[in-house]
């Protein structure tokens, strides 16, 4: 059964848009082995969830060193508004680890989220986000070199795909 | 969508194995081959044959179904006894099976018996829907357990069928999808048109994935390490037991569980391993969107990308 949420996508764009998101995720867990299957998958799943309450304005996945430094990061920021991207498919992150690195997952808020009441928020996140913290975007990227290279969409939804690497 | 073992169970059924019956009848074509060529060795003491032993995938009951057209390939080793396995010719065994085949068969015509292999001096003898390549091997011991098998390069390697029989044996007892799995690996091998790999490649490294992390949780999740290692730790080789791939410079080194100083890829030219490998990724990467799709056309659509048109998870 498909849910119409606008005139322009539904819950099964949303759903499509971002399976490329998680295949993503998966990929750069596996290959790195930095985090455990079954963790990735209740991510995706939390993830998923806020996406198609249209919660979700970006999701950040992080490469960390031992000392805190991002090696490594890729961000998928969402548009309603994709009726004219193409769409590409999922893959092509394989990044390089070393000892003590770590894995992060962050995820940005849309307006729609802001502008719940707390209690609905705190509610929700009982629910659906138990175990995340409150973290700053500000700033993480500035020492970096991004490139979107790309697209995820179904009609009027997407996610474009943004790459961050350590400045040469 | 995810596909559960089940779903991938009845395409591996229905489409990709060898149906038991088929099996079972090609196996005993090759035991009445073995059979008459065992008479006619009782009645002519001048062969040296020790022993034969079936090998390949008709024995461990991996065999696809041969495409349109092809027979069904089985393996058999031929053990001789020879004096000195440092000073004599190998093609004077090649020759000893063929005249040996004759004697057992002479109404069959010549081109029944192909001695043409390229890479080995094997005779192909042509049955009903079958092909039985009997190898050359020089026996170095009583039970003919291991032997030296000689390739039309000039090289000579000891290896074992015994042992490989068995390896196998252990590993599908360890895990129980090993045979399904394999058989993906072989269709998704033939259907990307990946030159240089062959079964036995696939086998040991899958069987080598049992012995690093036991067996695969699933058929899905099987194939989604095999791609994985394939391409992020192939490099490394794969050893059994002890091995070391140091001593090899060979594009892929998969050392051989009966003999640890052979590597069964080292033919496996460089594009032809950056093909193997740029497939795998390919792959790993289709299976994985397709997991996390929504639907389930969406998803057989990505699968068929990698197994061909006739993938299929409805029963017919």
């Amino acid at each position: 059964m498909t849910t119409t949420l606008t005139q322009t996508f539904n819950r099964d764009d949303i759903r499509r848009v971002y399976a490329s998101f998680a295949a993503d995720y998966r990929i750069i867990a596996d290959w790195t082995g930095l985090q455990a299957k079954e963790f990735v998958d209740e991510t995706i799943y939390q993830i998923k969830t806020l996406a198609e309450e249209l919660y979700l304005k970006e999701v950040h996945i992080q490469l960390l060193s031992k000392s805190g430094t991002i090696r490594e990061a890729v961000v998928y920021g969402v548009s309603t508004n994709a009726s004219s991207w193409s769409s590409d498919r999922p893959g092509d992150l394989y990044w390089t680890t070393y000892e003590g690195d770590r894995l992060y997952v962050i995820v940005d808020f849309s307006q729609k989220w802001k502008g719940l009441p707390p209690a609905t928020q705190r509610e929700f996140a009982a629910i659906y986000l138990p175990g995340w913290g409150a973290t700053s975007l500000n700033g993480v990227y500035d020492a970096m070199t991004n490139k979107t290279d790309r697209h995820y969409s179904s009609r009027a939804y997407g996610m474009d795909r943004t790459r961050y690497t350590v400045r040469p | 969508m995810k596909f559960s073992d089940t779903d991938l169970g009845i395409y591996v059924s229905n489409k990709l194995a060898l149906p038991g019956d088929e099996r079972n009848e090609y196996r005993a074509q090759v035991g009445r081959l073995l059979d008459t060529l065992d008479a006619v060795l009782s009645g002519d003491g001048s062969y040296e044959v020790k022993k034969f032993r079936r090998a390949g995938s008709l024995e461990k009951g991996t065999s696809n179904r041969p495409r349109a057209g092809r027979a069904v390939d089985a393996d058999v080793g031929v053990y001789f006894k020879v004096d000195d396995p440092s000073n004599f010719d190998i093609a004077t065994l090649q020759r000893l099976i063929k005249t040996l085949l004759i004697a057992a068969y002479p109404q069959k015509r010549q081109e029944d018996f192909d001695d043409s292999g390229s890479r080995t001096f094997g005779v192909v003898f042509k049955g009903s829907g079958l092909e039985v390549d009997l190898a050359p091997i020089v026996a170095l011991d009583a039970e003919s357990n291991y032997g030296l098998q000689y390739s039309r390069a000039g090289g000579r390697v000891k290896t074992s069928v015994k042992v490989h029989i068995e390896h196998y044996r252990d590993h599908s007892a360890r895990d129980p999808l090993l045979a399904s799995t394999l058989r993906l690996a072989k269709r998704w091998c033939y259907w990307k048109e990946l030159d240089g790999i062959s079964s036995f490649h696939l086998e040991l490294v899958l069987s080598y994935l049992i012995d690093r992390d036991g067996p695969a949780s699933g058929l899905e999740e099987g194939l989604r390490r095999f791609f994985l290692f394939i391409m992020r730790d192939l490099t490394r080789g794969v050893v059994f037991e002890g091995g070391n791939t140091c001593r090899f410079s060979d594009a892929i080194v998969i050392l051989d569980p009966a003999n640890s100083e052979n590597n069964v890829a080292a033919r496996v030219e460089r594009t032809e391993r950056d093909a193997f490998v740029a497939a795998a990724r390919t792959a790993f990467e289709t299976i994985t969107w397709a997991q996390v799709l929504p639907g389930k056309g969406e998803t057989v659509s990505l699968w068929k990308e990698l197994f061909g048109d006739n993938f299929s998870i409805d029963q017919d």
